[in-house]
């Protein structure tokens, strides 16, 4: 089938004919309702809130990485003046197991420890310092195990086993498609070649913090978070109570990445505000938060890649191998989401993906933007470079030949619908590059220029397993409107997109919908701020809520204007007939008329994508409902002096469906361009006996505003409206990924040796220029 | 943080009573952007604080007697700033705006700089390469004493308890002389010295290198004058291509100065690089280029 090519470009913008784009709030670049208190400096967040009565929280964590606690004495710290309380496991009146999917992480040490920093004890005092003081004042004493630090120690055969009996597998999966056996005959060239990621730290602004009050018998937790109905969840299983005696609340949130999705201060701070009955605030300092916040999975991969002399896939064939530290977290979701989406946006015959995640003793990895897409796209588009190479073909038209188009089937036996958009990203970058590029000359004699390609796709959601939202909503007697979603705005603007979306569907403008996000009291279940699913999700139920509350203001304005429902237009706070527009009323006249009546306008919604789940043998099955894609060009120069490089020029082009804010998606692919050159030039997480030994900014470095280059974002839109609110996707996630790759091949193009590890620091560079 | 007694003197010499009254027992902040830190991480407990920031007479650049005085508590972006530093000094000029960040440089003190005594520090190497001393005040008087022996004191540095850096001085530059910087780090902001490179050189009429002083930076405990380098240098004629033989020369200095050090696989390639700009920066100067 012959995709559908860009039809109308405005710009960055480029919509396929399949989208109808006539929308009159949808994607305008509206302000994002969080911004003045932002800017202003007036927004609040957690460690700002403060409360009458308040005490402060700490914990007490192990310095050993495997062991268990063999005594403990809190009685020091309970005889200094001010400290209230210290509770252990003894304490907890539920379950002492969390866990985003398997339970397997204890509020409070039980059995053993199973890291370093895992939590023994939580101390509440009248002042900060108190806290500190008591915690400094406990004495413990462990008996070590032997530790399980790498992915050869937890498969050793006389391995320690961190978690039951068995072994330290934590997770394996295995994908088969097609005949990958026979595939091999059919190549005339096949590549292979060993990858490397490093373990990652979100490194979000605001390092995790909350307030929690026991009141009338209600527990309500306010923090920073991107899941406050799972942390509702959580803390009732701890608490043994029911869940709507538990509030969870989130506060304004300082990033996350991903590394806000596991509970971290909200059940500590509830079994103090409960045993104390009294407000607790907890702050962690940068070091604890990097300690304990969950890290990106580091990951070692094998590709065997096969295709024909013209450049046609035939087949591919990988393994991934983890360690993903002392808890599941989302581990068992990256690996799902690896495996799926191994073998890259193209279409490929014949499949093998192989996957093992091991227990260890090391930080937890868990969601960190991506979800394991980022690892495999480093290896994916890896191998298409190398392909490239190996064929003398064009980076951009080898992709051509083999991209996901309309009427793909995937490796998982799914059949792509019209909204794919990847050739368009494609066409757009390569255009993009002969407008913007200069030719590709180094500017000095000690300078190597090079250029990198990079694309992805990515299913938004959660990997074939149901992930609904729901939305409420109240068109108000003034034609104001009241939007209650679950879905936690971390900053990356769901708020003002759903705001959007309601005010599309109503005919209503932007500034007519305040939302009231992420607050489990009024708000219905909005499930995780991950997968790049809000925006689908979220916005599909408050597209559908929106829907229902029309439906009832339709049935009025029908009988009032006397024209027959679906002949009915609500646009700009008006209601036209469709046929003559000159027979309209105004928003304020329909509710009035709605009030004689005695009617009100309420709407719910809930939306939960259409997936399968995947068959345990081959994993077979449709894990997403939908999929955004992207492709990328980096434009970098080597300093071969240094190793220092210096990236010029990235061109980023997106399929989102369509943008529901334009800017706010462009924003979305600078940050992540950033990010990515971080990825994959910077950023590495490193430990020592299981502790991570560069927990501060100082010592993790992150590309900075003045690393970050010229950025070429490109918005394509290949939604058909069928799916989504009104055909939207999301780009959360996949704006960091096609950056990682494209960064790490312009290196490697410039230098003409190739790394296949990342990062690719200035010392890797160095090394190997200069190997004798 | 341990709980302290914060003090504020606003004159020198309330400073320097305080820290003869103190003593072990103290600890001195200028900018506060590494001690405040270590106060932080507990790395120091000291029962008493005595904050420098509001002694503003230690807050200046100027040329005296022949020589370049700077005031202990001149920020970087004091440096950065003045127009003396940009057109007489370029290497400290270069040197300012490459510490930290502007936050950090709107903080950090030169004098701070040198007494903490960091592997990585900016500013020592390139006040060692201009031949500066240090002014050290206490109750008893003033020291002055060469960055050289100072950098090779007890600890990190030669600083006394009751002491408070005053000054950094060194000789103003005639039109003979040239200093090049060139700091390396992992990024281009933010970043902390993996590697530096400064280099002054004083010319013949005949444009050979008459005198000269090398000092390599984060090779050592201190930043370090190389010897070897100087003496290979001198005598060298001022020309791009003579100057660029000396360069290997700089590899097989830091491969003898940290030859187990994992780093050295990084250090003694990047040397060159870094030299060869500082080159390039006293031809310029120089009017050679």
């Amino acid at each position: 089938m012959k995709p559908e090519t860009a039809v109308k470009e405005k710009s960055n913008l480029i919509v396929s004919a399949a989208n109808k784009h006539e929308y009159s709030v949808l994607g305008k670049s509206v302000i994002k309702k969080d911004t003045m208190e932002k800017i202003t400096g007036k927004a609040k967040f957690a460690a700002d809130m403060e409360m009458p009565n308040m005490l402060y929280g700490g914990v007490f964590r192990s310095t050993i990485c495997h062991g268990v606690v063999k005594s403990f004495d809190a009685s020091a710290a309970l005889a200094i003046p001010g400290v209230v309380t210290v509770r252990t496991y003894k304490d907890i009146p539920g379950k002492n197991r969390i866990g985003i999917i398997l339970k397997d992480e204890p509020v409070l040490v039980d059995d053993k420890i199973r890291r370093y920093g895992d939590a023994i004890a939580v101390v509440a005092a009248e002042t900060p310092e108190l806290v500190q003081e008591a915690l400094d004042a406990i004495k413990v004493e462990y008996e070590e195990y032997k530790p399980v630090l790498s992915i050869e120690d937890a498969a050793a055969p006389d391995a320690p086993i961190v978690h039951g009996t068995v072994n330290n597998i934590h997770q394996k999966k295995h994908l088969e498609h097609g005949n990958v056996d026979e595939a091999w005959d059919k190549c005339d060239i096949i590549i292979e070649n060993d990858y490397e990621t490093p373990m990652l730290s979100h490194m979000f602004i605001e390092p995790d913090a909350g307030i929690a009050t026991y009141e009338n018998g209600i527990v309500t937790v306010y923090s920073s978070t991107q899941n406050p109905h799972f942390d509702r969840g959580e803390i009732a299983t701890m608490l043994g109570f029911p869940q709507n005696r538990v509030v969870a609340v989130q506060v304004t949130t300082g990033g996350g990445f991903g590394g806000k999705l596991d509970i971290s201060v909200q059940c500590h701070l509830a079994l103090l505000a409960y045993y104390t009955g009294r407000p607790v605030k907890m702050v962690r300092s940068r070091q604890e938060s990097t300690m304990v916040s969950s890290k990106r999975h580091p990951f070692k991969m094998h590709y065997k890649t096969g295709a024909t002399k013209d450049g046609k896939l035939v087949a591919v064939q990988a393994t991934l191998l983890s360690d993903s530290g002392a808890y599941a977290s989302y581990g068992p979701a990256v690996i799902t989401r690896a495996v799926v989406h191994a073998a890259g946006p193209y279409e490929v015959p014949n499949v093998r993906i192989d996957a093992t995640f091991y227990y260890t003793n090391n930080p937890m990895a868990g969601a960190f933007r991506g979800f394991g897409v980022p690892q495999v796209a480093v290896a994916h588009e890896g191998q298409m470079n190398a392909l490239a190479k190996a064929l003398n073909m064009d980076p951009i038209e080898i992709r051509k030949i083999n991209a996901h188009r309309p009427g793909t089937v995937t490796p998982t036996g799914q059949t792509l619908g019209e909204d794919v958009g990847f050739l368009q990203c494609l066409e757009a970058v390569q255009q993009k590059a002969k407008e913007v590029l200069p030719p590709c000359v180094p500017t000095a004699p000690n300078k190597r220029r090079g250029r990198g390609y990079g694309c992805m796709y990515y299913g938004i959601g959660n990997t074939g397993l149901p992930n609904p939202a729901g939305a409420f909503i109240e068109v108000l007697p003034d034609a104001s409107v009241n939007l209650m979603v679950g879905c936690a705005d971390i900053g990356q603007g769901s708020t003002s997109a759903m705001a959007q979306i309601a005010a599309e569907e109503l005919g209503l403008e932007y500034e007519d919908i305040h939302v009231t996000f992420a607050n489990t009291e009024v708000t219905p279940e909005g499930g995780a701020t991950s997968a790049s699913r809000q925006t689908f999700i979220s916005g599909s139920a408050t597209m559908l809520a929106a829907r229902m509350a029309k439906k009832t203001l339709a049935e009025v304005a029908s009988k009032f204007l006397n024209v027959p429902e679906e002949k009915l237009i609500f646009r700009h706070r008006a209601i036209y007939s469709a046929d003559d527009e000159s027979v309209k009323m105004s928003y304020m006249e329909l509710m009035g008329e709605m009030k004689r009546l005695g009617k009100l306008a309420l709407g719910c919604g809930s939306y939960n994508p259409k997936t399968t789940g995947l068959s345990a043998d081959t994993m077979f099955g449709i894990p997403f409902e939908v999929y955004s894609y992207a492709a990328t060009i980096v434009d970098l120069e080597v300093d071969v002096e240094t190793g220092l490089v210096d990236v010029l020029n990235v061109i980023s082009a997106h399929d989102v469906g369509t943008a529901v804010n334009k800017q706010a998606v462009e924003g979305q692919i600078e940050g992540g361009v950033a990010m990515g050159i971080g990825f994959a030039l910077l950023e590495k997480i490193e430990t020592k006996n299981g502790r991570i030994t560069n927990p501060v900014f100082s010592k993790y470095l992150l590309a900075t505003a003045m690393d970050v280059p010229e950025i070429y974002p490109i918005v394509v839109e290949s939604g058909t409206g069928e799916t989504g609110p009104f055909g939207a996707k999301g780009v959360g996630e996949p704006a960091l990924i096609p950056t990682i790759p494209a960064t790490a091949d312009a290196v490697e193009n410039a230098l003409n040796i190739r790394f296949g590890k990342l990062p690719i620091q200035h010392l890797d560079i160095m090394r190997e220029l200069y190997k004798k | 943080m341990k709980p302290f007694t914060y003090h504020a003197p606003t004159t020198v010499a309330e400073a320097v009573e305080m820290l003869d009254k103190y003593q072990n027992s103290c600890a001195v902040v200028a900018g506060g952007t590494d001690v405040v830190i270590e106060l932080n991480e507990r790395r120091k407990t000291p029962e008493h604080v005595i904050s420098i920031s509001k002694l503003d007479e230690l807050r200046y650049v100027k040329e005296e007697d022949g020589m370049v005085k700077i005031g202990a508590l001149t920020t970087f972006t004091d440096l950065e700033n003045n127009p003396y530093v940009k057109e007489k000094l370029p290497a400290l000029y270069e040197t300012a705006i490459h510490v930290g960040s502007p936050q950090i440089r709107n903080l950090g003190t030169i004098g701070g700089n040198v007494v903490n005594a960091s592997v990585a520090g900016d500013s020592p190497t390139t006040l060692l390469t201009y031949g500066a001393s240090v002014v050290l005040r206490s109750a008893k008087g003033d020291r002055i004493m060469t960055l050289e022996d100072f950098n090779k004191g007890p600890g990190n540095c030669a600083i006394r308890p009751d002491e408070l850096m005053i000054e950094a001085r060194f000789p103003a530059l005639g039109p003979d002389e040239a200093v090049g910087y060139f700091k390396i780090g992992k990024r281009k902001s933010l970043a902390i010295v993996v590697l530096a490179v400064c280099i002054y050189v004083k010319r013949t009429a005949d444009n050979k290198v008459e005198d000269c002083r090398v000092v390599l930076g984060a090779v050592s405990k201190h930043p370090m004058r190389s010897p070897e380098l100087e003496a290979l240098l001198k005598g060298k004629q001022l020309e791009a291509s003579v100057l660029y033989d000396t360069l290997p020369a700089f590899t097989d200095a830091v491969q003898a100065a940290i030859p187990t050090r994992p780093s050295v696989v990084y250090k003694r390639e990047g040397v060159r690089g870094a030299a060869r700009r500082c080159y390039d920066q006293i031809l310029s100067q120089l009017g050679l280029a």
